[in-house]
């Protein structure tokens, strides 16, 4: 296999030089497009003084989990992070439900104005969302909404939500009738072959639509803001403001509690491709 | 009408037919019970928070009302008209224009890219996929102030680094200049939001099965051709969306630039959400930031209805 | 085709639909306030307060002043903790469009302006002569009066302060930068002495700190935003003998940005940090933080900090104008429980509740009441803070200069007081004049008649 002939290389050669230097142009991608994160990783262990030096020896010379401990000992956080994690499952669980509903039914039923269903639900996102924040506020506020979870989780599904049909609909279109017919042959339910053979297909769908609706939820900031008022129910977007007062901001501060939130953001991430997308590839 | 699935029932012993979930099984069973169950959350979310609120501001465009005052007066539609031949709209209508199609693009090149590169088998690709994912995860707002932070001319990390390597001799305040306000702004507010098009094309890539890829490599296929005939034609739907849905989402852009400039120096990063901010909120126009946002609207929707004519996004390639 | 018509058929229904849904909505919500708010006065209700500062340590204090205040009354007050700036206004602004106004909001002179001439504040005469029969007489230029009442019940003020390191100007036998002369003189110096340090931060910005540093730079050379006759406020920037004022300001702005680090789009944060920092060795304040910022840093200038005020012109002045900014609690109409409100502001500015917070504030806002800056006062005995890191000169220049006639807020331009200044000041309009003839590329005139017009487009002054 490894033969060298003259000056030629094997095949085998040739395909394992492509595939390293494949492996260090990608390794080298991602260090450019997370230095950012990597900042934020840095600033999160340092002193704030070293920060605001202008002397990069000095940054690293500080290394202290001080504001780390700060942010973990501050008052509420895990309240916080408590009502970040439940309201982002829900809104999760809702948006990957609801939109995979959605997408089926639109491939599976013929309906007249399908196409114009579909458009007219993405014009929810064109209006600027600045101004929106008061009638919704007037309309949680009739429907007794105000300050809960179940009626931030309902509110913060919205935004998700229209694209998560999208991306439903466009999965399941190229999940060809053919599987599911055969199933239907075969006596099996509609349930059955939405649920055995529609849905395995779609799972990378579903998992964009799920970390999709993970994000918008964890990082929403205005729902909370209008709609949450009292301190115990807040998620961390709006319960952590307290590291940026007055014009005084704690960098180091404001960067380990960044560092808090990307943690199980990533973790999400790295599970959910892993299982889920090779169990996939292993089925199809 | 799944005509086939009708007739073919007809002709199955009931008792062949598995019911693993009594309701769930009835209700897919019906063409109109199953349309119900899909769609009436969507419609009920899309009518409270999309409809009434939207609705709600329209009219309110319509009146003069302060942001400090619960009382509307009337003064119809005359008031957008005002608005569209002001000179301070149209300035900041062309501000929105550069920077929400200057970033779209910027974030397919990157967004595709990205996908395509982290798409392959190799060791490690799990980790690399995570991680090319993760600025996504990252709260706008955040990116908002570690921006500002690492684009500080007194103590931000690029400038430290490019004077060190000797690209710049003095400190630039990036977002202080007008000249690379605007920019650096785009490109900021692109780093997040380019990983949301690798998101996209990246599960559609991976639905793809693999023996599509061997079988033109047995035809002979090169990698320019295999991109072309298997890939593109895949993945075109899903960046067509996603054009889309990034147009809609980076001309209502607010938060990344509000926090890194609040619009300026000067004006020159005042897009169209910041003109309707300060409006609003520093000159406690209510009724006018609402008919700002309005011609938005109507923009965006204008451009909308165009973009589904043409370019007939939600048909995806049938795959037999 | 068949879609098409579909469209047109279904929508308009539904959008009207709609609308009579939100209208009902709306008018139910505004009819059920309006109930609660003609039965207002001994309702059992509780006093609600949107606060504008949510650190933990004033999230605490604050909700130690509530509970102790219903322990001894009876009435109970519901805080909700909103940060300060922009999304203030927007909590403040939803309530008050869904009918369901605050009792309290925090004010700050300069903003209060554009809340009263909504008329959506109530007077609170009785609350300040309640307050002055407990501590001492409040003055005038801390409160603020619309239509012949009091709307602002103040707690504590900052002044103009021109932060400039000690230690920088001694070693370059500079002057103390008190006149226009001596500040460029001293900017020049350090800027020569090549230490990486510039003169100072002269911003030209559109922020709020542009603002205010765009109208104390105004006043150092006598020149006036607004000015009255009789009931009509005009804009005063492009006319008479002021224009040339204002020209010789945006002359001198044109100089003395080539001493400064780029500040284009500085606001408070950045003219701190920069000065706390060690970028700059002049900085325009309102209150103390370049001072309280470079002692919380440990800085080796935090001891050689001092001040001296708003620089002027001396070829056409000879003394300062500066700026006193009174912040503090205002009221506002259609509120549930106005009464108990009014309880609860009168309770939270007199006694301990007013020396804790006044603490809280590490005298960067400072007391409206002269005696309390004597030593061995309540607010400065065994206050370790004050007294370790702010020597006696730099407190009672402080106080002599709150308290001094040529220290005023910017409604005193025009008397009766300006309701319109807070509008002109939010509208980041100045700092924009000094932005446009500076890094903007326009001629100083262009850029006066400029603001002058989009203030007179959007402020109410004529």
């Amino acid at each position: 296999m490894t033969q060298v002939v003259g000056n030629y290389i094997s095949y085998g050669q040739a395909a394992r030089i492509k595939s390293v230097s494949y492996q260090i142009v990608v390794w080298a991608t991602l260090l450019v497009l997370m230095f950012p994160i990597i900042w934020v990783i840095v600033g999160a262990f340092s002193g704030l003084d070293a920060l605001l030096s202008g002397s990069l020896s000095a940054i690293f010379a500080s290394v202290t989990i001080e504001p780390v401990r700060q942010v973990f000992f501050a008052s509420n956080f895990f309240v916080y992070y408590r009502n970040s994690i439940v309201v982002a499952a829900g809104v999760v669980i809702f948006t990957v439900t609801a939109s995979t509903l959605a997408g089926y039914g639109l491939t599976r039923v013929q309906f007249r104005g399908k196409k114009w269903f579909a458009r007219l639900i993405l014009f929810g996102y064109m209006f600027p969302p600045l101004l929106l924040s008061i009638p919704m506020y007037q309309i949680w506020r009739q429907l007794g909404l105000l300050n809960s979870h179940l009626g931030l989780i309902l509110a913060e599904s919205s935004v998700p939500l229209p694209f998560g049909i999208w991306t439903m609909w466009l999965f399941f279109q190229t999940v060809p009738l053919d599987y599911e017919e055969s199933v239907w042959m075969a006596g099996g339910s509609r349930w059955h072959s939405f649920k055995d053979i529609a849905l395995p297909q779609a799972a990378p769908g579903m998992i964009a639509v799920g970390i999709f609706a993970f994000q918008s939820s964890w990082n929403n900031y205005t729902y909370p803001k209008v709609l949450i008022a009292e301190d115990s129910l807040r998620p961390l977007t709006t319960g952590i403001t307290q590291y940026a007062v007055q014009n005084y901001v704690f960098w180091n501060q404001v960067m380990a509690v960044v560092f808090t939130i990307i943690i199980p953001a990533f973790l999400l991430v790295y599970f959910l491709q892993k299982y889920l997308l090779e169990g996939y590839k292993a089925t199809a | 009408m799944s005509t086939v699935s009708d007739g073919v029932r007809a002709v199955v012993p009931t008792r062949w037919q598995r019911k693993t979930n009594g309701v769930l099984a009835s209700v897919f069973e019906r063409d109109k019970t199953l349309l119900a169950l899909c769609l009436t959350p969507a419609l009920a979310l899309f009518i409270l928070i999309a409809l009434l609120p939207m609705v709600w501001a329209f009219n309110l465009s319509l009146y003069e009302v302060s942001t400090l005052s619960p009382i509307w007066e009337w003064t119809g539609p005359g008031r957008l008209v005002d608005i569209v031949t002001s000179s301070g709209f149209q300035i900041a209508f062309g501000r929105s224009l550069v920077f929400g199609f200057g970033s779209v693009a910027f974030q397919l090149i990157a967004g595709v890219g990205l996908a395509l590169l982290v798409n392959k088998e190799f060791k490690g690709a799990v980790l690399a996929r995570a991680l090319a994912l993760l600025p996504y995860l990252v709260p706008a707002v955040v990116i908002g102030m570690v921006g500002q932070f690492m684009l500080n001319a007194q103590y931000g990390i690029i400038n430290l680094l490019l004077l060190r390597v000797g690209v710049l001799d003095n400190p630039v305040a990036f977002l202080g200049l007008p000249e690379t306000a605007m920019v650096t702004v785009m490109i900021v507010g692109s780093w997040k939001f380019a990983v949301f098009v690798t998101l996209l094309t990246l599960a559609r890539l991976q639905s793809i099965p693999e023996h599509f890829y061997e079988g033109a490599t047995m035809c002979g296929a090169n990698a320019y051709q295999k991109f072309r005939d298997i890939t593109l034609p895949r993945i075109k739907n899903v960046i067509l969306i996603a054009a889309l849905l990034r147009t809609l989402w980076m001309f209502n852009k607010f938060d990344i630039i509000y926090i890194m400039t609040r619009g300026g120096p000067g004006e020159s990063t005042t897009t169209i959400p910041l003109l309707a901010y300060e409006i609003a909120f520093n000159q406690y126009n209510l009724g006018e930031a609402a008919g700002i946002a309005a011609l938005m609207f109507v923009f965006l929707a204008a451009w909308s209805v165009l973009y589904f004519r043409v370019a007939e996004p939600e048909q995806e390639v049938r795959v037999a | 085709m068949e879609n098409h018509g579909k469209r047109h058929g279904g929508r308009p229904s539904t959008s009207r639909r709609a609308f009579l849904a939100t209208s009902a909505a709306a008018s139910l919500t505004a009819g059920v306030a309006g109930c609660m708010g003609g039965s207002g006065s001994g309702s059992s209700e509780p006093v609600t307060y949107i606060s504008n500062n949510n650190s933990p340590q004033f999230q605490e204090m604050l909700t130690g002043f509530a509970d102790q205040f219903e322990e001894e009354r009876g009435i109970e007050v519901d805080i909700e903790f909103t940060e300060i700036g922009g999304d203030y206004g927007q909590r403040v602004s939803q309530l008050i469009q869904a009918g369901n106004p605050p009792d309290i909001i925090n004010a700050e002179q300069f903003r209060i302006g554009a809340y009263a001439t909504q008329d959506i504040l109530r007077p609170v005469d009785d609350i300040i002569e309640a307050v002055e029969e407990e501590e001492e007489e409040v003055q005038d230029k801390f409160g603020f009066v619309y239509e012949g009442a009091n709307r602002l019940v103040p707690a504590v003020s900052s002044v103009t302060n021109n932060w400039y390191r000690t230690d920088v100007y001694d070693e370059l036998g500079l002057d103390a930068p008190t006149t226009w002369e001596r500040e460029r003189e001293a900017a020049q110096a350090i800027m020569e002495a090549d230490n990486d340090l510039y003169g100072l931060g002269y911003t030209t910005s559109a922020t709020v700190y542009g603002s205010y540093h765009a109208w104390c730079r105004l006043w150092g050379n006598g020149a006036q935003v607004a000015t009255r006759d009789g009931d009509t406020v005009e804009v005063a920037l492009d006319s008479g003998a002021n224009r040339d004022r204002v020209r010789e300001v945006l002359e001198r702005a044109q100089q003395m940005v080539e001493y400064s680090p780029t500040a284009t789009n500085w606001d408070w944060g950045e003219i701190y940090e920069s000065y706390a920092g060690g970028t700059t060795a002049t900085a325009v304040y309102s209150g103390g933080r370049p001072k309280t910022q470079s002692i919380g840093q440990d800085r080796e200038w935090a001891d050689t900090t001092k001040r001296v005020n708003n620089s002027y012109n001396s070829s056409n002045q000879n003394s300062s104008l500066g700026n006193s900014a009174a912040t503090g609690y205002a009221l506002l109409q259609g509120s549930d429980n106005p009464e108990g409100a009014k309880e609860f502001v009168q309770y939270m500015v007199t006694g301990d509740r007013l020396v804790e917070y006044a603490r809280a504030l590490r005298f960067h806002n400072i007391p409206i009441y002269e005696s309390w800056y004597e030593p061995g006062s309540a607010y400065r005995e065994g206050w370790d803070y004050l007294n370790e890191n702010f020597e006696e000169e730099t407190i009672q220049s402080e106080r002599e200069a709150l308290f001094s006639d040529n220290t005023q807020p910017f409604t005193a331009e025009t008397e009766p007081a300006n309701p319109y200044a807070s509008p002109a000041f939010t509208s980041f309009q100045l700092g924009q004049m000094f932005y446009d003839v500076t890094e903007g590329g326009l001629g100083i005139d262009e850029a006066i008649d400029q603001a002058a017009t989009t203030l007179r487009e959007n402020t109410g002054m004529e």
